[in-house]
Formats: C-alpha cells, sequence, structure tokens
C-alpha cells in the first residue's frame, strides 16, 4: 500500500466498533491502488489486522469484486442480469471482445482493458448496463462503447 | 425433563438437548455429515432434516433442541425423500475413487449412502474437477474433489484448537478447503482433521495406502507420550501398528489426540530395535540367554548401587522395581525424576482435568500445555472461549495462547505468594473463586511450598495437577520411586557415580539425554562400574551399558499407565514383538526373583495400591480415580468392521490374536 | 390508476440531492418531528400503525421487527440493507443516487425510534458511486445537525457509518450481511438466535431494507393511521417497483399497494411491450419469484393478491419477457446467477445449483435428454425448503414454475435439439 492509503488504512482500523469490520474496506483500499489484491498485499492486510492471511484470503475470495489477477487500467463490467440480457447484453460483450481480441475475464496486452460479465449490478431499468471502473453507463450501444473504447485509448496515448 | 414424541416414541430428555442426540438415545438413528458432537452445530449439510409436527419445513435435528410435547418424524416419506436427495445431491460431484481411497470401509458417505441414499444417481453431466492427493504439510493430505464441505475440519482449527490454519476459498460450487498460499499444515493438533473429516477428503500421509479398514484389529491403549493419558486404539495389520485413532472419553480427551499421541508409534517397527539381551564382553556387546543376563544383573547390582527411570513402564514394573531395590538390593537410592522434574504430584487434593469444565479460575504455573499436556488445552480453551479465566504465570512468556488469559511474568513462587495473598485483582479472583484449578508444570524451581501456601490460603475447592511429567511419572511417584529415607535422588546418584561413590546404575526405559548437566551424566557415566540398562530402542546408554535388557514397547505389553490426575488407564498388547523381549513387568519380576505371572503382579499390585494411594485421597474416595482393574492377557478386540467377515485363517495365524493366543497358553 | 408518489414525490426536482434543495422540499421536517416532539417509542408506535412491510423481499411487518429488540440496556445497531442485488430490482439504487437525504433521515428517525445510536448502511459493492454520493450527503446533514452527537439539539446521538460490501448476493439476506459488515465471509447464520437479540457484534439489531426506511420519512409526516389507509388492510402503503426487460419504458414506479393490477403497470404506467410484440411471462418481485403469464395480469400488486396468483411480490423487481423470449434461455440465466451467488454452506442449493444449471444448459444447447425435465422438476424438490437460507428457493422459484407453465417449451429444446427460439436471449 503506499502513504496515502496506509493513513487511510490506519484510519479504517478505528472506524467501526469492532476492528474486524475493517477488512473489507482495506482490501477495497488495495483493490483500489493495484487493481487486485497481490499476495504480497494480503500479508501487509494481515499485519494490520492482526489476523492469520490464510484467513484474509478466505475473505476476499468470497468476494467477485477482488480480484486475484491484475486488471486493466479500465475494467469493463457488462452487466449480464435477466434484464440487460432480454435487452441485448450479449451482444455488448461480444463486441468488447471482439474489438479488444481478449476473451472472457481477459485484458487487453497493452493492460488497458479488461471485460468481465458480470451478476446484475441494479440498473435493469436501463438495460443493458454497463460499469466501467464501478461507474455505470446505462442504456449502452455498440456505438457509445466504441467512442469509450477509442477515448480512453487516446487520452493514454496522448498521456504517454 | 422435557417428554418429546420420535417416531412414535416417547422420550424423555434434559433441556436444551438437541433432537439428534435426543433420537440417538431412544436407539433411532438421524444421518449427519457436518454435525460434530464436540463443536458448535452448524446445520450446514441438511443432511439430518427431520419433519417435526406444526413447523413449515423440514427442521435440522442437529441444530434444533428439543421443546415439551414435540412430535418428531425421521422415518417418513417426505424426510426419506429428503435424505435421498442430499446424498445425491452430494454424489454429485463426488469422484467415487473409493477403490483407492484410504477412507473406503469407514466412510460416512459411504455408510450414508448405504442406508439413506437413492439407489442409482441421475447425474450425467460433468463433475467438478480440484485438487487430488495434495501435501498439506507432514501429516494431511487433501483430495478438495471428495471433499463434501461439512468444515468439520475448518471449524475443529478454528474453533477447538484455535489455529485458523485451514480456511474455505472461494464460494459456492467453487469452494475449497485449503491452507494458504505457501504454507503447510503444521499444526500439532492437525491429525484430528483426518479422523474427524468424513469422506477421504482429509487422509493420512503416514497411513497412505497401508491398509483396508476391514483388515485391521484394533486394541484399546493409552497413549504413552504425555501425562494427560489420551485413550487410544491402534488399529493393527499383521501385528504391525498401521495407525492410531482415538477413543473417546469424556473425562479426559473428548476424542482429540496431538499428533505426537496419534503418530508416535513409529519406533515400535520402524527403527532399530533391541531384540536380545546382551551383556559387555571386553568392548563390544555379545548376545546372551536371558537368565544370563537376569545373572549378570545380580551380580553387577551390588556394592552402591541405584535405579533411575519408570516414567514410561508399567505402574506393575515400577511396583515391581521398587520392591526390587528394597527387598533385594536394600537400597534407598531410586528415583524417577530424570527430567528436570521436580515432582510428578503437587500439594493439595489432585486436580481431575474435568474440573476444568466448571472450574472459575485456572492458574497455569510455568505451564506450557501445548508442549507438555496439548489435548488439556483443548479443554482449556473450549472453556475459555465460554469465559473461563485462565492466568499464565511465569518468568517466560508465550506459554499459553489463550482466550480470556491473563499473563503475569515474573518469579512464580514469588508471584504466586502475592495472589494467596489476595493481592491485585487475581488474588481477589483467587481468593473469591468457587473453585480453583493449579496447572503446575512441575519442571524447573520448585513451587511445591507456594502452592501447599495458596491452596491453605482459599476455603474453597482448590485442585492441583503437574503437568510436565512423562506417561506415568504419577504412578511411579505414588508407588515409591523416589529416595527413600537417606537414599540419593537422581542428581545425587550422578554425583555419587562421578565421584567413583557409585558402583551400579539400573535404568528402566530411562535415557539420561535431558538431564540438564549433560557432563555430569558423562563423567558419572564413565566411573561407574556397572550400568544395566532396561530399553526398547539402542542408544547411546545401551552401547555403553554393561548389560542390555530388551524391553517390548508399550503397544506390545500390558500394564497401567496412571496419568496426572491419578488415574490408572489399562493398555493392551497389540503389536507383535520381537521374540527376545520382556515385559517391563516381566523384568521386573524375574529380577525380584519372584517367578510371578502377570496375574500375580497384578494381584500383588492392586492388593498395595490403596495404600499406596492414600496420600492423594479426595472426598473420601481412595485414587485412582478410573480404579485399578487387575491385568490379564485381553482378548483382542477384532475391528468393528470385521463383523461378518471370514478372516482368511492363513493370515489370522500371523495376526496378533495367533501371537496373543500362543503366548497366553 | 395512475403512480401514487411518497418516497418518489421530489425525486425530479433538479437538485434534490442536495441538502438545501431537500429541505426546501419539506425534507428533514419528519426527522425534526420525530426527535423533537415525538418519544421513541411515539415514532415507534406511528410505524406499528403504518402497518409496513419490509420493502426488500420477505414483507415482515417493519413495527413488529423493531418491537423484538429486547429491553436488556445492550448497546443496539440500526443496519439499512442497501444491498440491492436481486436481479431486476433497481429502485433503492435510484433512491440513494438520487435522493439520498431521504434515506438519511429515514435512517436518522428510525434510529431514534429503537433507539440506536449507531446506523450503518451496507450498500453492494457495485455502488461505489453511491457511497460517495451518501458520504457527501451525511456531511451535509451532520453540518445542519441532523446527524451526529446531538441531533437537532435533541442530545441524542446518531451517527451513520457506511460499508461497502463487495460483490455478492448473498449479502442481501440480513444475517450473510451481518457477517459482511463484521468484515467476514458472508455466509448466513443459524437462527436463532436472530439479529433482533444477536446481530451485528453480537448485539441486539435491526437490519430494513434501503425503501423500508425511506417510508418511514412519509409515514412520520402524514401520521402512521393515515399511511394505513393508502393500499388495502394488509399490504399498506406504497411500493416501488422496478419494471425492466421486454418493455417500453422501464423504470421505477411508486404505486399504491393493492390499487394498481399487474397489467395496469405493465399497459399504462410502463407503456406496454415493445412494437410488434406481446407480452409472455413476467416476473413480478424479482428473479427469485415464480412467472406469471398474461391470463393473471389482472392480480392486484399486493403482498396478498399475487400471492394468491402462485407467485410474490417480493422486492418488486418486474422483469417482463415478450414473445421473443426463450423460458428455457431465461431461466438457465438465473440458474448461471444462483449458481454464481450460492455461498456454498449448504449442500441442496451448492450442488443443487450446479446440477440444475447443467441440465439448463444442455437444453439449451440440443442437448437435452428424455427424462431431463423430471429430473429439473425433481431437483427442484428436493431443493424446496431444505436449504439453510432462503437462497436456495429463490434459485427454483422461475425454474420450478417455468417448468409447469412452459413445459412444451422445455420439451420442445429436447425434441428439435436447441432452442426454437432461436438467439435471442442467449
Amino acid at each position: 500500500m503506499n502513504a496515502e492509503n496506509l493513513a487511510k488504512a490506519k484510519e479504517l482500523l478505528h472506524r467501526f466498533p469492532k476492528q474486524s469490520s475493517a477488512l473489507i474496506p482495506l482490501l477495497h483500499l488495495v483493490e483500489d491502488q493495484f487493481g487486485y489484491i497481490p499476495e504480497a498485499e494480503v500479508q501487509v492486510v494481515a499485519d494490520l489486522m492482526g489476523v492469520t492471511p490464510a484467513y484474509v484470503e478466505s475473505v476476499l475470495t468470497f468476494y467477485t469484486l477482488f480480484h486475484r489477477q491484475p486488471t486493466g487500467k479500465y475494467l469493463i463490467q457488462v452487466c449480464r442480469g435477466l434484464s440487460c440480457q432480454l435487452n441485448g447484453a450479449d451482444e455488448l460483450s461480444r463486441f468488447l471482445y471482439d474489438e479488444l481480441g481478449v476473451g472472457r475475464n481477459g485484458t487487453t496486452s497493452d493492460g488497458l482493458f479488461t471485460v468481465e460479465e458480470v451478476e446484475c449490478i441494479a440498473l435493469c431499468k436501463n438495460a443493458p448496463a454497463v460499469q466501467i471502473n464501478l461507474d455505470f453507463y446505462p442504456n449502452m450501444t455498440r456505438e457509445q462503447l466504441r467512442s469509450f473504447l477509442d477515448k480512453a485509448a487516446k487520452e493514454v496515448r496522448s498521456g504517454a | 425433563m422435557i417428554t418429546l414424541t420420535i417416531d412414535g416414541r416417547e422420550v424423555q430428555v434434559e433441556p436444551g438437548t438437541l433432537i439428534l442426540d435426543a433420537a440417538k438415545q431412544a436407539g433411532i438413528d438421524i444421518p449427519v455429515f457436518c454435525y460434530h458432537p464436540r463443536m458448535d452445530p452448524v446445520a450446514a449439510c441438511r443432511m439430518c432434516l427431520v419433519r417435526i409436527e406444526k413447523m413449515p419445513k423440514l427442521q435440522p435435528a442437529c441444530a434444533t433442541p428439543v421443546a415439551e410435547g414435540m412430535v418428531v418424524h425421521t422415518d417418513t416419506d417426505e424426510v426419506r425423500k429428503s435424505h435421498a436427495g442430499v446424498l445425491e445431491f452430494l454424489l454429485a460431484n463426488h469422484p467415487l475413487d473409493c477403490p483407492v481411497c484410504d477412507k473406503g470401509g469407514e466412510c460416512e458417505l459411504q455408510d450414508n449412502s448405504i442406508r439413506y441414499g437413492p439407489n442409482l444417481t441421475r447425474f450425467a453431466d460433468h463433475k467438478r474437477h480440484l485438487d487430488k492427493a495434495r501435501p498439506l504439510g507432514p501429516i494431511v493430505e487433501l483430495d478438495q474433489e471428495r471433499c463434501i464441505q461439512c468444515m468439520r475440519c475448518v471449524r475443529f482449527m478454528q474453533e477447538v484448537a484455535g489455529d485458523p490454519v485451514l480456511t474455505l476459498h472461494d464460494r459456492g460450487g467453487h469452494a475449497v478447503v485449503d491452507v494458504a498460499e505457501g504454507r503447510t499444515f503444521d499444526s500439532i493438533f492437525s491429525g484430528n482433521t483426518i479422523e474427524i473429516c468424513p469422506v477421504g477428503a482429509l487422509t493420512s500421509r503416514p497411513y497412505r495406502f497401508k491398509a483396508r479398514p476391514w483388515d485391521l484389529d484394533e486394541v484399546e491403549s493409552i497413549c504413552p507420550h504425555c501425562p494427560v493419558g489420551c485413550n487410544i486404539r491402534l488399529s493393527l495389520r499383521h501385528g504391525e501398528v498401521k495407525r492410531i485413532l482415538s477413543r473417546d472419553n469424556e473425562e479426559i480427551d473428548w476424542g482429540w489426540l496431538c499428533d505426537r499421541g496419534r503418530f508416535g508409534y513409529g519406533f515400535v517397527h520402524e527403527g532399530v530395535r533391541v531384540t536380545e539381551p546382551l551383556i559387555r564382553r571386553g568392548d563390544r556387546l555379545a548376545p546372551v540367554s536371558w537368565p544370563e543376563a537376569i545373572a549378570a544383573v545380580g551380580n553387577g547390582m551390588k556394592g552402591r548401587v541405584g535405579a533411575l527411570g519408570g516414567g514410561r513402564s508399567s505402574l506393575e514394573a515400577q511396583y515391581l522395581m521398587r520392591r526390587w531395590m528394597e527387598e533385594k538390593l536394600g537400597s534407598r537410592n531410586v528415583d524417577h525424576r530424570v527430567l528436570p522434574l521436580t515432582t510428578a504430584i503437587a500439594p493439595g487434593q489432585v486436580g481431575r482435568i474435568d474440573d476444568v469444565n466448571d472450574a472459575d479460575l485456572v492458574l497455569a504455573l510455568d505451564a506450557e500445555l501445548n508442549e507438555e499436556a496439548p489435548v488439556l488445552s483443548l479443554r482449556l480453551r473450549r472453556f475459555a472461549r465460554g469465559g473461563l479465566r485462565i492466568v499464565s504465570i511465569s518468568e517466560r512468556t508465550g506459554l499459553l495462547d489463550m482466550p480470556h488469559q491473563d499473563v503475569m511474568t515474573g518469579n512464580v513462587a514469588q508471584t504466586l505468594a502475592q495472589i494467596a495473598k489476595g493481592e491485585g485483582e487475581v488474588g481477589e479472583a483467587f481468593l473469591k473463586a468457587k473453585k480453583v484449578l493449579m496447572i503446575w508444570s512441575g519442571r524447573g524451581h520448585d513451587v511445591t511450598d507456594a502452592i501447599e501456601a495458596a491452596v491453605h490460603a482459599r476455603s474453597g475447592e482448590t485442585y492441583t495437577m503437574v503437568v510436565g511429567g512423562l506417561a506415568n511419572s504419577f504412578g511411579a511417584q505414588a508407588v515409591g520411586l523416589v529416595p527413600g529415607e537417606g537414599g540419593l535422588d537422581t542428581r545425587s546418584m550422578l554425583e555419587a557415580a562421578a565421584k567413583g561413590e557409585l558402583d551400579g546404575l539400573f535404568l528402566l526405559a530411562q535415557e539420561l539425554d535431558e538431564f540438564p548437566d549433560q557432563e555430569l551424566v558423562a563423567s558419572a557415566l564413565s566411573q561407574l562400574k556397572f550400568l544395566a540398562v532396561a530399553q526398547v530402542v539402542p542408544s547411546a546408554l545401551t552401547e555403553r551399558a554393561d548389560v542390555v535388557l530388551p524391553l517390548a514397547a508399550w503397544a506390545e505389553s500390558d500394564g497401567h499407565f496412571v496419568n496426572m490426575e491419578g488415574r490408572a488407564q489399562r493398555y493392551y498388547a497389540g503389536a507383535t514383538r520381537p521374540s527376545g523381549v520382556y515385559d517391563d513387568w516381566q523384568l521386573m519380576a524375574e529380577l525380584l526373583g519372584v517367578a510371578w505371572g502377570q496375574e500375580e503382579t497384578a494381584a500383588a499390585v492392586r492388593s498395595e495400591l490403596p495404600s499406596l494411594f492414600e496420600a492423594h485421597r479426595r472426598d473420601g474416595v481412595p485414587q485412582p480415580t478410573g480404579g485399578y482393574e487387575p491385568v490379564a492377557r485381553a482378548p483382542v478386540q477384532a475391528s468393528i468392521y470385521h463383523k461378518g467377515v471370514t478372516p482368511d485363517p492363513f493370515l489370522r495365524s500371523l495376526g496378533p490374536q495367533a501371537e496373543l493366543a500362543g503366548r497366553a497358553e | 390508476m395512475p403512480e401514487k408518489r411518497l418516497l418518489f414525490k421530489n425525486i425530479d426536482v433538479p437538485g434534490i440531492d442536495g441538502i438545501e434543495v431537500y429541505e426546501q422540499h419539506g425534507g428533514y421536517q419528519s426527522l425534526r418531528k420525530a426527535v423533537l416532539d415525538m418519544t421513541p417509542d411515539a415514532v415507534l408506535q406511528e410505524v406499528m400503525a403504518s402497518n409496513l412491510r419490509g420493502r426488500g423481499g420477505a414483507g415482515f411487518p417493519t413495527g413488529r421487527k423493531w418491537s423484538f429488540l429486547p429491553k436488556d440496556g445492550r448497546t443496539r445497531y440500526l443496519v439499512c440493507n442497501g444491498d440491492e442485488s436481486e436481479p431486476g430490482t433497481c429502485k433503492d439504487q435510484e433512491i440513494i443516487y438520487r435522493i439520498p437525504h431521504l434515506l438519511i433521515e429515514g435512517v436518522v428517525t428510525s434510529a431514534y425510534a429503537i433507539g440506536a445510536e449507531d446506523a450503518f448502511i451496507y450498500l453492494r459493492g457495485e455502488f461505489k458511486t453511491g457511497y460517495a454520493v451518501l458520504e457527501r450527503a451525511i456531511a451535509e446533514a451532520r453540518a445542519k445537525g441532523y446527524v451526529g452527537d446531538n441531533v437537532l439539539g435533541s442530545g441524542r446521538r446518531v451517527e451513520i457509518t457506511l460499508y461497502l460490501g463487495a460483490g455478492a448476493y448473498i449479502c442481501g439476506e440480513e444475517t450473510a450481511l451481518l457477517e459482511s459488515l463484521e468484515g467476514k465471509r458472508g455466509n448466513p447464520r443459524l437462527k436463532p438466535p436472530f439479529p433482533a437479540t444477536a446481530g451485528l457484534y453480537s448485539m441486539p439489531t435491526v437490519v430494513n431494507n434501503v425503501e423500508t426506511l425511506s417510508a418511514v420519512v412519509p409515514i412520520i409526516q402524514m401520521g402512521g393511521a393515515e399511511y394505513a389507509k393508502l393500499g388495502t388492510e394488509r399490504s399498506a402503503g406504497t411500493k416501488l417497483f422496478s419494471v425492466s426487460g421486454n418493455v417500453r419504458r422501464p423504470g421505477n414506479y411508486e404505486v399504491e399497494l393493492g390499487k394498481v393490477t399487474l397489467r395496469e403497470l405493465l399497459y399504462d404506467i410502463a407503456g406496454g411491450p415493445p412494437e410488434g410484440h406481446e407480452f409472455k411471462a413476467v416476473i413480478p418481485g424479482g428473479s427469485s419469484v415464480p412467472f406469471l403469464t398474461p391470463d393473471k395480469f389482472d392480480t392486484p400488486l399486493d403482498y396478498e393478491s399475487l400471492q394468491a396468483a402462485g407467485t410474490m411480490l417480493g422486492s418488486g423487481g418486474v422483469i417482463v419477457l415478450d414473445d421473443r423470449a426463450c423460458i428455457v434461455g431465461s431461466t438457465l440465466r438465473l440458474m448461471e446467477f444462483y449458481r454464481h451467488e450460492s455461498c456454498g454452506k449448504c449442500t441442496p442449493c451448492r450442488e443443487g445449483t450446479m446440477w440444475l444449471n447443467q441440465v439448463l444448459q444442455r437444453l439449451e444447447s440440443g442437448e437435452g435428454r428424455p427424462g431431463d425435465l423430471e429430473t429439473l422438476a425433481d431437483l427442484c424438490s428436493n431443493i424446496d425448503g431444505q436449504t439453510f437460507c432462503p437462497l436456495g428457493d429463490a434459485a427454483i422459484g422461475a425454474l420450478a414454475s417455468g417448468l409447469k407453465l412452459f413445459h412444451d417449451e422445455y420439451e420442445a429444446h429436447i425434441t428439435k435439439g436447441g432452442c426454437p427460439m432461436g438467439e435471442v436471449v442467449r
């Protein structure tokens, strides 16, 4: 964890009536910083919490938002809840796989994009819905996805 | 009492009893997987669902307490369908590799399937593929495909052992039991997870592919490795110990064993044994007959002599050794305390292990239970979880790791004296508590006086226990294997020997390598004129000895161990012994010059026991608490899996029963 | 009958997510009334009188749930269940994101009523933005004295702590939520003890849904008796319905319970089926409940009527399928969901969802075999009522009813070697 997150972590340890509650927020900090939960950070979190790394792993593997493998700069999650499926969610994910040349849960070789199909994200009235880095993108179309991909790629290029 | 009806039978049970246990009392079986009598119910596997009238759904019998007038059905069409349904679900993803599974034949999934399962499965899809045959550590091997996720192992490590090294990873159908990456399953209690695993998911590496359960003979025994005296079963094949299982004793071990106890039998068959009596001829040891060896000991043990050991020996041998020293050699130089052990019995009334159950306060004096009496620590932990207060007092820290534990670092005698005076919060608690149990290692500094003073300072029930001895140190002390008036203790004997003032020394199943002053040991051994060593396995001492007397290992012999509560417990011979060895009591009877068989030995011990244990009376009940039953050749109990199986007569003739039958004649 | 907006009354007001606008539209008046003019017990009595039932899915009377808290002086907690994860349900999301102060006002008022100083709002991990919205709103409310050590000068302390889950549907089950809130795996707990006696950190705890706690605001404003006049006798008040799937105007709609039929909701409010299509089936209470077919569309939307029609009101997530949708494919999609979300603790749910998923997958891809449908139905019956928590029953809700209502369609998947609908859903 970087210094800023470490400071946040120290605060989190005392935020709740019982310290055990801090575990999931701490894992969020790690996931936010690294885009996944690296093995070494499991130890860091375990030490902060005063529990075994095995226990930390047992908890983090229960939750799908914690990744064990690195994810791209943009984590694109296509909702495949029934309402989104009924409104063409499959087309969106297929489009992304074709466009980016990756498979399910795959990350592009430049590390920019990861594509996942996820369970219902509570945007059913805006189907088909997508979330990118947990920001909601309601009523998505292939065109909107394409312009997002272009924009993101361009931003990264100009930034680099 | 609560009255309820189960399958038409009226049952009366204590309030709070679970339906499952109430049914058991009425002789009605309800199948289970996740339930374990020594752990909190979780109601996860759904195997035990029963119909309770007036309740909307089937209910788990393992987690539902009885209520007055309750009407329970365990054998209706609906319940049978539920049983078969759960089993069909469990078998759907089960690999069914029973032919090569060590659990086959004693597997709860097999047993429940036979009795409650569907005859056919409808599952025709893809089974889950997971890790198979993966060692988790030196002891336990994991097969994730066989796991039915009852979580007994995970719960055991967490709840009972307090060492959550096993965890569940992932979730749903992908959830697997595992240890953390890069770690090993290195708990001292790991073996219990093998025994409580209802399927072959966790199996024993030492026992891997060694036997089929239906081919095993089972013999009741007592663990020889520490003074707790856990009750065990030896599983034998062709007279060889293949594994050790627990034998649940409510008052002692609750069915748990430590890995030292469960796997500490290798020396019986795997190592090199002393198999015939030896006598020194110049610089080598030459085999001789037993009568020659006995005579040689008689010749050697003359003049100023002493005897050491007995803490690992049968009560019978201890008794005979004391008489031998007294009557034949006229010596008071005898001591069983060779470790840094001060005493095996503390002042005050001797406590019982189950005093932990209702004690208000436990003082652990220099006690390092994971080393000294591991299984006792599990009971302490259980009640500590329920609020039992434990105060660990020692100059060292980190001896105990328990919930609700206070640690007081400092001189034990001084700290205890302050507590006895009611000083401080612990002192107040000590004087106020209704029942206090003091657990002392018995090693190192002698705090006998401080304990005695503390016992006297209290008016309520106060009990003491010494946990730092050997399996039968209590027995040794009780029968008098301590220096008589004017006699020498271990150190004095060694010092005398080093000065050339001791002519002969006899060691009964006793090494000296843990004696704190090894220089003294070396010079004593070099100066001794005569050294006789009775031992199971060869060692530096047998190399040095003038006479070597080969003994049967505990698994090959019969006798009693007296545990730290003063409870005499019987162990039975199971393993086939090498032909040239003697029982320890047989050797001592020969030395004493009585041609006693075991019956006579037993009778003699029994006649003297009440007075031997007089000093340790509690509430008018003479110790030992377990009573003393005469040693006699016990019939070897056939394995419980034997029923209905006709053994091959030829194979059987090689087995331990034949061996024992031959010897009993 | 059109919508009846209580919770959503001001949801379209620009800037209503800010505290100034919220106050200008009557915001925090209920809290003011409760804390300054009423005893906690009086607030509880109003909620009792309102006949409000839990809006998360189970429909348990809220006032009664509150009254179960033992009066033993132990610390009490209020936990708001914002783990909205039931497929087809997105009503709490709209409250949280668009009118966060309504929820905060409901939480503080309810915490006051039950005597809890600490309230927790547990949000599903995907509501990260909603977390930020609420965080800002709570800061605003604290600055105005609605939240904090001394709520509106009453001397009462109510603090709100936000908690973000991390992706687990099961955490919507209240005991699993409490486990997760304690930083553990979200496995449901063995009951009893119920949360009212041993909930969060083993203390007496009330767990209520976002919509439920939000409804406390209009209840205090209008009085419990007045609220109870809305809807029917046993299904009082208004309810948010999330309409989604194959429908012209998907959205969250607030209607009086029992006063609107499913047909009215689907046609008059949500605009009917997409052009050129007809409705085929509806899952009216979130993905966990049985299908309703168009012949039952005149069922009034209330707890009892929907139950009588063979389904449940549940969370109010109305998933609409038109004539293009494949029922087999839809139930497969739902079974994949439940298989993915089963915590794995109990056998029938863990193994049953995996097995059902495989059989449905085979049917859909043309590898169905004779006997599969009987097996599906029987496996459902071996899960029904036998799992540790309600997730097992939820997993088979749509499938078990689909097998009955659309048996021919399942059969056709076997006889025709695959999905006769073509690839609409899959």
